[in-house]
């Protein structure tokens, strides 16, 4: 038995306690594995996820995030699109916040870093990412902790998905007055299409390069509603 | 960018001010930095000072330190705004 078999062994067994469990899921984000570990493990993953996601627990948070981060990584790309269901509301009114920015992260890192060939299609994901996105676009929500960086992390991911959702995404967008959010949206754009481009080639990226390009252009668009850039008053 | 070793006099930290902490035996060389997870009023060396770290990435974290040193910017709104979201990013 390796020293893996071993680490996956008590991580999987229901014998290990609770404590121990989730130290082990956190040591397994830095772990490498073969495929066919991690195809072992990750049910593991995503059943400790859905037990402890709505915990309060900070603990139990960290594990969930680390969880959420090995699970969305090590995800075969035709499998991505199953990670919806970690957006889900479950028996809340929504996912915790935590969750919702570790997966919309991840899910922008996955598909950075993987493009598809052909058509690639996940309805159910975006659909998720565009509730968060269209709950969160608000002047009022976006300085709020955490929640100016899901909805980005969402805005992206629907520009890398080619969703149906991203043009009335980029309306909601052109609305807003949160000018620091549009110009830090616009850099991310543009150094997700620097990474993409240096990485596959260009028929193969079109549709998202499409995509992220109305994004990097947003600061030269004037808000709807003219508002100065509040950026130029000083604290 | 004013930066100060703290000691001769209080300082009022900002939100997103620099904060340092000494090597051990070394009094010119800063060890770990972070950025003030909240504006401190009148504060002085031996006082407890919670941060964003400098991990890297900057962390937000309950792990209070007693720096020695300080620097500030005028940061406008929007700049807090984007700095916040680079952390949570």
């Amino acid at each position: 038995m390796s020293e893996n078999d071993d680490f996956i062994a008590r991580l999987c067994s229901a014998e290990v306690p609770h404590s121990q469990r989730r130290r082990h899921i956190i040591e397994a984000e830095a772990t490498q594995f073969t495929e066919e570990e991690i195809a072992t493990l990750r049910p593991t993953l995503r059943d400790f996820v859905v037990e402890f996601r709505d915990s309060a627990d900070r603990m139990d948070q960290t594990a969930v995030a680390s969880a959420i981060r090995k699970y969305v990584a090590t995800l075969p790309l035709d499998e991505l699109p199953s990670a919806a269901f970690l957006l889900e509301a479950g028996e809340r009114s929504s996912p915790p916040i935590g969750v919702e920015l570790e997966v919309a992260k991840m899910v922008v890192r996955k598909l950075t870093a993987n493009v598809a060939e052909g058509q690639y299609r996940a309805p159910e994901l975006a659909d998720r990412l565009f509730e968060i996105a269209d709950t969160y676009l608000s002047d009022r929500l976006l300085s709020r902790e955490k929640h100016g960086a899901i909805a980005l992390n969402a805005v992206l991911g629907l520009a890398l998905l080619q969703s149906d959702h991203f043009a009335e995404c980029l309306h909601e967008i052109q609305s807003l007055r949160s000018r620091w959010f549009i110009d830090h949206l616009a850099l991310r754009a543009r150094e997700i299409m620097a990474e993409i481009s240096s990485q596959f080639p260009e028929p193969r990226i079109a549709g998202q390069f499409a995509n992220l390009s109305q994004i990097a252009a947003l600061p030269n668009i004037p808000s709807h509603e003219g508002v100065p850039n509040a950026g130029s008053t000083a604290r | 960018m004013p930066a100060a070793r703290l000691g001769s006099s209080p300082v009022d930290v900002e939100r997103f001010d620099i904060l340092g902490i000494d090597a051990a035996g070394g009094a010119n060389f800063i060890a770990h930095v972070g950025l003030s997870a909240k504006p401190i009023s009148q504060f002085n060396v031996g006082a407890a000072a919670e941060l964003i770290h400098m991990q890297p990435p900057l962390t937000r974290g309950p792990s209070p330190i007693a720096p020695e040193t300080w620097a500030t910017a005028s940061l406008t709104i929007d700049e807090e705004h984007r700095i916040d979201l680079f952390i949570d990013e």
